[in-house]
């Protein structure tokens, strides 16, 4: 099971290791052929949906964030995704790496860059925004 | 830099356009129109950032904390303006 990087539960957590190289973030998660997801996501074929892999990417930007910048602190939240394309598909057993750039961040929201690959082969790319406060919270 | 390169409302129209969730179409935005706010365009927190970023990338002027968010965002002229004075143009 992966190690509790974020606060997400057992089922939702897509990150095994983050590290900081350079003031850029690596997330890193190989889905296990045991994933919820593969079931169904096809039957016969099994393939990580591309929701997930934004999800991987959300994941590791807000380590990063969290990382380079606690004294916001608090919960992190997807606030906005814009341009994501998703170039490959990954079937189990994929190792997948997330690199995360803060493009800028400014009170409770930070724009990043995110690029997924496997073994140096892109996978998905596009940018999040997170958001230390929920939509429509004061 | 002189007055023919600075920055013009239809380049901030455009930049609009592309950065933000505009209920209206941008070419009807006025000078003067708050950007946020019932009584403007009603952008958000998130268009926001994104105009920063858009900004800064179109026009190599770095907004740098929420207190200058809130000076620059008010409206376009307001916009046009703060950048105007950062690149050392004429508004």
């Amino acid at each position: 099971m992966n190690a509790a990087l974020t606060p997400h539960g057992p089922g939702f957590r897509f990150l095994d290791s983050f590290e900081l190289v350079e003031g850029k973030g690596v997330g890193r998660w190989t889905p296990s052929e045991d994933c919820w997801f593969f079931k169904d996501h096809f039957p016969g074929k099994p393939l990580v949906p591309a929701v997930i892999l934004l999800e991987f990417a959300a994941q590791a930007a807000g380590v990063h964030w969290m990382s380079t910048e606690p004294q916001g602190g608090g919960e992190v939240f997807v606030a906005s995704v814009d341009a994501f394309r998703v170039m490959a598909s990954v079937p189990p057993r994929t190792p997948l790496a997330a690199g995360v750039e803060c493009v800028k961040s400014l009170g409770p929201l930070a724009q990043f860059e995110v690029g997924i690959s496997t073994e140096g082969r892109p996978v998905a790319r596009g940018r999040i925004m997170l958001s230390r406060r929920l939509a429509g919270e004061a | 830099m002189d007055a023919a390169k600075s920055v013009t409302i239809d380049q901030l129209r455009e930049l609009l356009a592309e950065n933000a969730m505009l209920k209206t179409d941008a070419s009807v935005i006025m000078e003067d129109t708050p950007l946020f706010g019932p009584e403007g365009l009603g952008l958000d927190s998130i268009d926001a950032l994104q105009i920063i970023i858009a900004v800064e990338k179109k026009f190599g002027v770095a907004i740098g904390d929420a207190s200058a968010a809130k000076d620059a965002l008010q409206s376009l002229g307001v916009l046009r303006d703060w950048i105007n004075r950062r690149l050392g143009a004429s508004a």
